[in-house]
C-alpha cells in the first residue's frame, strides 16, 4: 500500500517538475541579449534586467513578465555590464533613454517612457512581484490615456 | 528510531521542496556538474527532485522496504560521489541555493555532511528491519 503510493506520488511529481521545467526554459530561451535587441516595431513592456544577476532572480522577474504579459505585450532584455561592454547595444539602450536596471519601460516604436524604477521608494516598500506589475500596467495606463 | 526516519524526512523534504521551487537553478547548478549533456540533463534533474521529495514521504510512512532503501541510498551516494570527483572545482552559475548537495564551492564540510546523511540512511533501515 504504502509503496503504491510513492509509485503515484513519483509518477505525479515526474509529470509536474517536467512541465515546470519545460516552461522556465522556454521562458529564459525568450530573454533577449542587449546586443541581439532590434525594437524598431516594438510596441509594449521591456523589463530590464542585469544579466549577472539574472539567475538569483530568475523567478521573480518570471512572475513579473507573467503579470504583465496576461495584459499587455511585453519581453525582458537582459543587459550585461559585467563582461566586454561592445556586446551591449549602446545605442538603442541611450536611444531608450535607459538610465537604470532593473527597470520596467513601455516601448512605443522607440518611444520610452520609464514605468518602473526598482530605486522607487513605492517599489522599496512593496517589491512583491504581484505589486510591480500592478503598478507598470497602471503607468503604462496613465500613459496612454495622457 | 521513529525519531531518526523523521529526520531524515524533514531533510529530505526541505532539501527537495528548495530544489523544486528554484528547480531552474537546479537545472543549472547540475548542468556545471557536466554528469550528461544538455539532451538528457532536463531528465536528470526532473529524477532527482522527484526522488528527493519521493524519500521524504516514505520516510514519513516509516517505510522499511529494501527497494525504498536502496533508492535513497543510491541518491545519497550519487550526491557523494558528484562532489568528491568536483571537489577543486569552483562553480560559476550556481546560484548556491542548495549548499547540502550541490553547493557553489565544495568544503570538506558538505562532503562529510553527505557522507554523514548516508550513514544515517543505514542505521534507519538497520534498525527498522
Amino acid at each position: 500500500m504504502k509503496i503504491t503510493i510513492l509509485f503515484i506520488l513519483i509518477s505525479l511529481l515526474l509529470v509536474y517538475h517536467y512541465i515546470i521545467l519545460l516552461k522556465d526554459k522556454r521562458y529564459n530561451k525568450g530573454i533577449l541579449n542587449a546586443g541581439d535587441i532590434t525594437l524598431n516595431d516594438f510596441k509594449g513592456i521591456i523589463i530590464f534586467i542585469d544579466k549577472s544577476t539574472d539567475l538569483e532572480n530568475f523567478y521573480y522577474f518570471k512572475k513579473i513578465k507573467k503579470n504583465i504579459h496576461k495584459e499587455i505585450n511585453s519581453t525582458v532584455v537582459a543587459i550585461d555590464l559585467t563582461e566586454n561592454e561592445l556586446n551591449v547595444n549602446w545605442e538603442l539602450i541611450n536611444r531608450l533613454k535607459v538610465e537604470n536596471i532593473p527597470s520596467l519601460m513601455y516601448v512605443d516604436k522607440l518611444q520610452s517612457h520609464l514605468l518602473i524604477s526598482f530605486n522607487d521608494d513605492l517599489v522599496e516598500k512593496n517589491p512583491k512581484p504581484n505589486n510591480i506589475a500592478k503598478i507598470a500596467i497602471q503607468n503604462y495606463r496613465r500613459i496612454n490615456k495622457e | 528510531m521513529i525519531f531518526l526516519s523523521i529526520i531524515l524526512g524533514i531533510i529530505y523534504l526541505k532539501s527537495g521542496i528548495t530544489k523544486s521551487k528554484k528547480i531552474y537553478q537546479f537545472y543549472i547548478a547540475i548542468g556545471e556538474y557536466n554528469l550528461v549533456t544538455d539532451k538528457y540533463l532536463i531528465h536528470l534533474t526532473t529524477i532527482l527532485v522527484s526522488l528527493e521529495i519521493t524519500i521524504s514521504i516514505g520516510y514519513f510512512l516509516f517505510l522499511n522496504n529494501l527497494i525504498f532503501f536502496s533508492i535513497s541510498l543510491i541518491l545519497q551516494l550519487f550526491y557523494i560521489l558528484i562532489l568528491f570527483k568536483n571537489k577543486t572545482k569552483n562553480f560559476e552559475k550556481n546560484c548556491n541555493c542548495f549548499p547540502l548537495n550541490v553547493p557553489k564551492e565544495i568544503s570538506l564540510n558538505t562532503i562529510i555532511s553527505n557522507i554523514f546523511l548516508f550513514l544515517l540512511i543505514i542505521i534507519n533501515y538497520s534498525v527498522l528491519i
